[in-house]
C-alpha cells in the first residue's frame, strides 16, 4: 500500500473523513484533559494535584497534534478549531463527555480510556497517513507514564479501603456503557480502513481493549459485565452484556458538555479573531 | 540521644496521613554525580516515584533519579567527633537492627556548606551502617575540602528512575520552564512586526 504523505495529498472523497477522524482523535483527549485539568487545587494531595495536572496539560498537548493537523487540511487556526466549533461539531466519545466526578470517577475513566488509546495508538503508529504515524509516536512515549499512573491509582482505590472500593465500582458501573461507547465507528470508517490512514476496525479494537483489561478487573476481582466466549480455533471473544451509548462520534453529546463548551469556549467566542 | 548523628532531619516526623517523606536526588547530563533536589511527600516508594518524575524531570532538567524514603537516612553532622558518632549509632533504639547487622552497600552523601546541596560521593560495598559510618567520615577527612554533614544510606532503599520515555519525553516541555513558555516566540513575532513597521522596537 503506498502511503500518503502530505496534507494535500489525499484523495478529495478522503478529506472529510480524514479531517472526522483527526478531529475525533483530538476532541477525545481535549475534552478528557480539560476536565481533569479540574483537579488542579483540589486532588488529593499536593503531589498528586501537580501530576494529575500535568497529565491533563499533556492530554492537551496531545490534541494540539491533531489539531494541528487539522489546521494545515483545512487552512483554519488551531484556535478556530479548538475553541471555534458549535458542540454538535465536536467528535469526542461520550465518556469523555462527563465532568469529572469524585476522584474514583476520575481513576476509572481514565483507566478504561488509556487503555483504549493506548492500543489505538499501536494500531495508528503504521498508518499510511505519515503526519498521524509521526504523531503517535511522540504520544505514545508519553503515554507510558499516564498508564502507570492510573494502574497505581486504580490498584490503590481498588484494595484500601471499603469506601474506596466502592465509589470505584459504582464509577464503573456508571461508565460501562460509554465506556463501549468508544468503539463506535469513525464516521466512513471503512473509507478510512482501505486507504490505510486507520490500521483496525474498531470492532476489532474493543475486543482487544477487553481481553487487555479481562486480566485487570479479575486480579482486582471488580465486576466485569462481560462474557468469554471460548473458540476452538483463535483467541477468546469477548461479548459485553451492556448495550454500548453511540452518538459522540456524530455530535452527539451530554449536557455535562454543554456546560464545558461554555466555559471552555467562553473567551474565544467573546472575540473570536483576537490573536494570543 | 547524640544530635551528631541522627535519621536526617525530621525524620521521626517523616509519616503521617498524607505519608511519607522522599528526598531526592537528580542528575543532569551537565552533572558528574546526583545531588540533592529536595523532597516530596508521598503514600509509598511507587507513588514517590512518579511524583519525583513530575517535580525534578518533566522539564529534561533530570536523567537520573534516586528517589530515597526519609527513614532509611542517616545524618552526620559533626565529622571530627567519630567515638560519639559511632557511639550514638550502635546504641539499639536509634539503630533498626536490619543495618546495623546486615552487610550491604552504602551510598554516601556530603554536605559542604549550609545551602549548598548534598552531593553523591561514593558507594562503599559490604558494610554495616557503623563501618559504613566510619568509612564516610574517613572519606570526608580524606577529601580537603570538607564536609559539613554527610548523609549515609543503604542502596537497596535507593529507587533509581533513568528510563527515557518518563525524563526525556519526545514533547519539548522546556518552553515550561521558568524563563520560558511560549510568549517567547510571540514576543519576537511581535519585535518583528514592531521593527517592519518602522516603529521602536518592544
Amino acid at each position: 500500500m503506498s502511503e500518503i504523505a502530505g496534507s494535500q495529498d489525499g484523495a478529495p472523497d478522503l478529506k472529510r473523513p480524514l479531517i472526522d477522524f483527526l478531529l475525533a482523535l483530538a476532541d477525545d483527549e481535549f475534552v478528557l484533559g480539560y476536565w481533569d485539568s479540574e483537579w488542579t487545587g483540589v486532588a488529593p494531595i499536593l503531589e498528586e494535584d501537580v501530576a494529575s495536572s500535568s497529565i491533563a496539560q499533556d492530554e492537551i498537548g496531545h490534541a494540539r497534534l491533531f489539531y494541528q493537523e487539522v489546521a494545515t487540511l483545512t487552512g483554519m487556526s488551531l484556535d478556530r478549531i479548538a475553541y471555534g466549533r458549535k458542540p454538535e461539531e465536536y467528535r469526542q466519545v461520550q465518556l469523555v463527555d462527563h465532568r469529572r466526578g469524585d476522584w474514583a470517577f476520575t481513576i476509572a475513566r481514565q483507566f478504561l480510556y488509556h487503555i483504549a488509546d493506548q492500543l489505538r495508538l499501536e494500531h495508528l503508529s503504521t498508518s499510511t497517513y505519515l503526519p498521524i504515524a509521526q504523531a503517535v509516536a511522540k504520544i505514545q512515549r508519553e503515554e507510558v507514564y499516564h498508564q502507570m499512573h492510573v494502574h497505581a491509582w486504580l490498584e490503590r482505590l481498588a484494595e484500601s479501603t471499603p469506601e474506596a472500593r466502592q465509589r470505584l465500582e459504582q464509577a464503573l458501573e456508571c461508565l460501562w456503557p460509554d465506556a463501549l461507547g468508544m468503539f463506535e465507528p469513525f464516521p466512513d470508517e471503512e473509507l478510512l480502513l482501505r486507504a490505510g490512514i486507520l490500521t483496525l476496525a474498531s470492532a476489532s479494537l474493543q475486543q482487544e481493549w477487553l481481553a487487555a483489561i479481562a486480566p485487570v478487573f479479575e486480579r482486582i476481582q471488580l465486576p466485569f459485565p462481560v462474557s468469554r466466549i471460548e473458540s476452538p480455533t483463535g483467541a477468546p471473544k469477548y461479548q459485553p452484556m451492556i448495550a454500548p451509548r453511540l452518538g459522540g462520534r456524530r455530535g452527539q453529546h451530554t449536557p455535562d458538555f454543554a456546560d464545558l463548551w461554555e466555559e471552555m469556549t467562553m473567551v474565544y467566542r467573546v472575540e473570536p479573531q483576537a490573536s494570543w | 540521644m547524640s544530635n551528631l548523628v541522627e535519621h536526617a532531619p525530621g525524620a521521626a516526623v517523616s509519616s503521617d496521613a498524607d505519608g511519607e517523606v522522599f528526598e531526592v536526588f537528580q542528575q543532569d547530563r551537565r552533572d558528574s554525580f546526583p545531588h540533592h533536589g529536595g523532597n516530596l511527600r508521598a503514600p509509598d516508594n511507587e507513588l514517590a516515584i512518579h511524583y519525583a518524575r513530575e517535580f525534578y524531570g518533566r522539564r529534561q532538567e533530570s536523567q537520573k533519579l534516586w528517589i530515597i524514603p526519609r527513614a532509611a537516612l542517616w545524618e552526620i553532622r559533626d565529622t571530627r567527633q567519630l567515638p560519639a558518632i559511632l557511639h550514638a549509632l550502635a546504641r539499639g533504639d536509634t539503630t533498626p537492627e536490619e543495618y546495623s547487622q546486615t552487610r550491604g552497600t552504602f551510598a554516601i552523601f556530603g554536605q559542604k556548606q549550609d545551602g549548598k546541596p548534598f552531593v553523591w560521593l561514593q558507594d562503599l560495598e559490604q558494610v554495616n551502617l557503623l563501618e559504613a559510618a566510619e568509612a564516610a567520615v574517613g572519606l570526608a577527612h580524606l577529601r580537603e575540602e570538607g564536609y559539613l554533614r554527610l548523609w549515609l544510606c543503604p542502596r537497596s532503599a535507593i529507587s533509581e528512575l533513568t528510563d527515557p520515555d518518563l525524563l526525556q519525553p519526545p514533547l519539548d516541555r522546556s518552553y515550561r520552564r521558568l524563563d520560558g513558555y511560549n510568549i517567547r516566540e510571540k514576543l519576537r513575532i511581535a519585535r518583528q512586526r514592531v521593527q517592519a513597521a518602522g516603529g521602536k522596537p518592544l
